[in-house]
């Protein structure tokens, strides 16, 4: 399972494609206040992405992939 | 770049040209076929895609205005023409030879790319244009629209380091541009993934991504929607991004961004110090074109300086801008204004804002809702054939919150009212009050023009599989199971299995010796057994190399269509080819010697053979003449046969040719049989035409033809009849990796002698041998031949032996059509031999062929019996 969840914390490893998205969505909407560890995150499938700009998790690490980690600057900017 | 990439794209991309130039061909013949079209896009289109891999732009320009061409012809826009058919030959014709160019030296020469520049121009100028009229308008008008986006787009939402890149790739000479991607709703469904397909952009600068609709409540959105926008900034060329998006072209946008609009300084404009001098000092070294002093101050400057500053901001970009003076000085000018005034830079090259009232215009619903309205409606399209009502009632739901939410996002409250109004009486068994309203509306709020659009996904839908049909089929052309092996690796192979041929038959040497010299006759008997064991998978594998050696000879073929197209064009004649037996299979170095001898029949066929029409209807022949090239197996030899239904050699005009050019006697002009002065045309220097075309007639041809056969060990032969027709026969052996040879002794020495030149073996006893005028002959069977001893010719100072009956032993050869005696010492028998010619300072030694390496270890010299009397004649 590329997402672990621990708490209010969602920790995603390597690769999460769009079979994930579900799981995500209704641990996003169970969850009041989500974190999101993304540093070992190498992809997500953009349903997945997507589900992370609707419920604007905070966002405890950017990933380390640097053209990944551009995503989530501009956006944690704006 | 590896070697091996670019080898495999030269063998790759021959294979593609070969078959573009085919199809080309086909279609002129047989008219526009969707099917081939197809095809012969998807060929361009793949060799386009390769050659982009390498840094070869002209090749690459000129595939893609072919591409393009070939696209219209595709599309219908252009109809197929042989106008149409040659542009695109002779653009291939290019690319061969660049291709060509690249294995030879890896680069390509000033004048090829000149050439292929101009070839691209003419397409795109005879073809393209016409067909580009329509586009200006749309262009235009897109155009107008980028502006107006230019000037919504706010570029500070981009980080300066990021600008700050894209601005020094600019300098650069590139070109940026930003790419707005929107991904149709359904994306997800079709298997894309647009971020990773971002994320692989070509030379990407930056990116982000948003929702381009807001969610009122996530709990009840359908997270298989894509609502993601991209916005991004790459410095890769048009034509690179168009092919990165070449599946959803229809739902990016490329603007071009002129770089000063990245320059926008950012951060706190107050507090901090003003360095008055900086400006004025500045100005200076740009005038003085200081460069390194100013680059210095600067940087000086920006350490001291606070980076958060506005001002430091503005420092940051002049030290980026400073590397490119002095095409940057208005730029710095502007900033250093900029940062007296402390208000943006003002570059004074910059566009004027045009056009912003054009929004209002526009229409009800902003394009983004329209789409929105447009993907529920081919949903509900689709729900008539949904059965399972409860899952009718989900969709139905999920289309109308979705055009809800849209709706409230556009703060639209009058039509949110109406269509609630609406969503209230809609049940899954009947929606069409929805479909209607959804209908009402988008034809409603769009102009003719927008219709197009509207349309689009669906029709992009029918694109994209016809996309993926086409893939399949190109990953089926791919997936062959063709292994391609570099002709030396075969070679070596080859030589291999030679050399493992010697050592398994010194084992038989080895087990004589054991049972002669050492007396073990168990060890001599498992020697021989385990012998022919190893015999038994040589000669298979000899064979198995053999077979990988064997080409059809299509690969020959193919290039005829061609060439009788272009010439029977050129000469204003009508003439249909016929192809038989291209399947037959041969040796690989034979079908390449077949195929310059084949070039010449062929030619003169056309240009000498076959008549004009109106000449062709005075005889009563059909208009269009015919040419069959024809391909056969004869026992070890492959058959070629040119056969045209032309005019045919007049033997008279021939012999009388032959005797002008005195290349025969008066006396054998009397003499000689129709047949035999039909054969006359291979004699060097002859030729029947009256003037020399640029085709053939140069009096080379024939003798050309009978030579290069030849020096295969094959045979030439001609049969004509007047104004029926002329056969021309090639025969060559299957394969030259095995000769045949009889071996005889001279002087205590073995030789070989190529079997195809040996007639008889006679004895001859010395008193049949009478000289004439110093020259030795015999009778043989009431003929004279000639006789030569093999010792004088190889210069050998040792008379011949003869046997206990005092009988020479005779071989005799016929070479070019002569019978002649070679006196030997002793005959041989046959062998099977893998000969291998001289190299370097042998290589002169003209009289032998080669040497073979004999089972025992021992050398044969193998005679080469035609340069050998020819030696000799020029001794004496």
């Amino acid at each position: 399972m590329p997402v672990k969840f621990k708490n209010n914390v969602a920790k995603f490893t390597d690769l999460l494609s769009i079979e994930d998205a579900e799981t995500l969505f209704n641990w996003f909407i169970k969850k009041k206040k989500p974190k999101i560890d993304l540093s070992k995150l190498n992809h997500l499938h953009t349903a997945c992405l997507q589900l992370l700009l609707i419920f604007k998790p905070k966002i405890i690490a950017l990933p380390e992939q640097k053209d990944l980690k551009m995503f989530f600057n501009a956006w944690e900017e704006t | 770049m590896s070697n091996s990439l670019i080898e495999q794209f030269i063998i790759e991309s021959r294979d593609y040209l070969q078959r573009i130039e085919e199809i080309l061909i086909t279609l002129e013949e047989s008219g526009e076929d969707k099917n081939l079209l197809n095809e012969l896009f998807r060929f361009v289109h793949t060799l386009k895609g390769n050659s982009g891999l390498f840094n070869f732009p002209s090749m690459t320009k000129l595939l893609h205005v072919s591409e393009d061409l070939m696209n219209f012809v595709r599309e219908g826009t252009i109809s197929y023409s042989s106008e149409i058919a040659d542009i695109l030959l002779e653009a291939m014709d290019i690319v061969s030879m660049m291709i060509d160019e690249i294995e030879d030296s890896g680069l390509l020469s000033h004048s090829l790319i000149q050439s292929a520049e101009e070839k691209a121009k003419e397409i795109k100028e005879k073809f393209l244009r016409s067909t580009e009229k329509r586009e200006p308008e749309i262009k235009e008008k897109s155009e107008k629209k980028e502006q107006i986006v230019e000037k919504i787009f706010d570029f500070s939402i981009i980080p300066e380091e990021f600008r700050m890149r894209a601005v020094k790739e600019a300098l650069e000479g590139k070109q940026i541009i930003l790419v707005l991607y929107s991904p149709e709703a359904e994306c997800f469904y079709k298997g894309e993934d647009p971020l990773y397909l971002v994320r692989n952009t070509p030379e990407l600068i930056w990116a982000r991504c948003y929702l381009r609709e807001e969610i009122a409540d996530p709990s009840l959105m359908d997270i298989y929607q894509c609502i993601t926008n991209f916005e991004l900034l790459s410095s890769a060329s048009k034509e690179e991004l168009s092919e990165h998006f070449k599946y959803v072209l229809d739902q990016v946008k490329f603007i071009d961004i002129e770089y000063s609009t990245l320059i926008i300084p950012e951060g706190e404009k107050n507090g901090g110090p003003v360095y008055e001098d900086f400006i004025s000092d500045a100005r200076k070294y740009v005038k003085e074109n200081n460069i390194a002093i100013f680059k210095n101050a600067t940087k000086a400057l920006i350490d001291l300086s606070s980076p958060k500053l506005y001002f430091t901001s503005i420092l940051r970009w002049i030290e980026l801008l400073i590397d490119y003076l002095p095409k940057t000085k208005n730029i710095i000018e502007a900033l250093l204004q900029s940062l007296e005034t402390m208000s943006p830079p003002v570059f004074s090259f910059e566009k004027e804002p045009v056009l912003t009232q054009k929004k209002e215009e526009k229409t009800e619903f902003p394009d983004e809702f329209l789409k929105i309205l447009n993907s529920q409606k081919i949903v509900l399209e689709k729900l008539n054939s949904v059965e399972d009502n409860l899952m009718k009632s989900n969709i139905l739901k999920s289309i109308i919150s979705s055009i809800e939410n849209g709706l409230i996002s556009l703060k639209k409250p009058e039509i949110l009212n109406e269509f609630k109004k609406i969503s209230k009486k809609i049940s899954p068994e009947d929606f069409n009050l929805l479909k209607e309203w959804i209908e009402i509306k988008c034809s409603f709020s769009l102009p003719s023009e927008k219709t197009k659009e509207i349309v689009s996904p669906e029709v992009t839908f029918t694109n994209a599989e016809q996309q993926i049909t086409e893939k399949e089929v190109s990953l089926l052309h791919t997936v062959s199971k063709v292994l391609k092996v570099d002709e030396i690796k075969i070679d070596r192979l080859m030589n291999l299995i030679g050399e493992f041929v010697v050592a398994k038959n010194s084992l038989s040497y080895l087990a004589q010796k054991a049972d002669n010299v050492y007396g073990i006759q168990e060890l001599s008997k498992e020697l021989k057994a385990q012998y022919s064991v190893l015999n038994r998978i040589s000669e298979e594998m000899q064979d198995a190399i053999m077979q990988i050696r064997m080409v059809p000879v299509s690969t020959v073929f193919q290039r005829f269509p061609r060439l009788v197209r272009d010439l029977s064009k050129k000469l204003n004649k009508k003439v249909r080819l016929i192809i038989e037996g291209e399947e037959t299979e041969a040796d690989k170095n034979v079908i390449e010697a077949l195929a310059e001898p084949l070039i010449h029949i062929v030619r003169n066929s056309l240009d000498h053979g076959i008549e004009p029409p109106e000449e062709r209807i005075a005889k009563g022949k059909p208009e269009t003449g015919t040419i069959i090239l024809k391909a056969k197996h004869e026992a070890d030899s492959v058959v070629i046969e040119v056969i045209d239904d032309g005019r045919g050699i007049d033997p008279k005009k021939v012999k009388l040719k032959a005797y002008q050019k005195g290349l025969i006697t008066e006396e054998h002009l009397e003499k000689m049989k129709d047949e035999e002065a039909v054969n006359l045309i291979f004699l060097p220097g002859f030729s029947t035409a009256e003037s020399a075309t640029d085709l053939s007639g140069r009096g080379v041809g024939m003798d050309v033809v009978r030579t290069a056969v030849e020096k295969f060990g094959g045979s030439v032969r001609v049969q004509s009849a007047l104004d029926k027709g002329t056969t021309i026969t090639l025969s060559l052996p299957l394969s030259m990796a095995v000769s045949h040879v009889m071996i005889i002794e001279s002087a205590g020495e073995k030789y070989g002698v190529p079997i195809e030149s040996v007639v008889e073996t006679v004895r001859v006893s010395k008193q049949r041998i009478k000289t004439v005028k110093g020259k030795m002959t015999t009778v043989l069977r009431n003929k004279v031949i000639p006789l030569f001893y093999l010792n004088d010719l190889l210069e050998i100072k040792k008379s011949q032996t003869t046997n206990e009956e005092g009988e020479y032993a005779v071989l005799v050869l016929s070479i070019k059509g002569e019978l002649i005696g070679i006196v030997v010492d002793k005959f041989h028998g046959t062998a099977d031999i893998i000969l291998k010619p001289f190299t370097g300072f042998l290589t002169n030694m003209k009289i032998f062929s080669g040497t073979a390496i004999m089972g025992d270890g021992s050398v044969l010299l193998v005679i080469n019996p035609k340069e050998l009397i020819y030696a000799s004649k020029i001794q004496k």
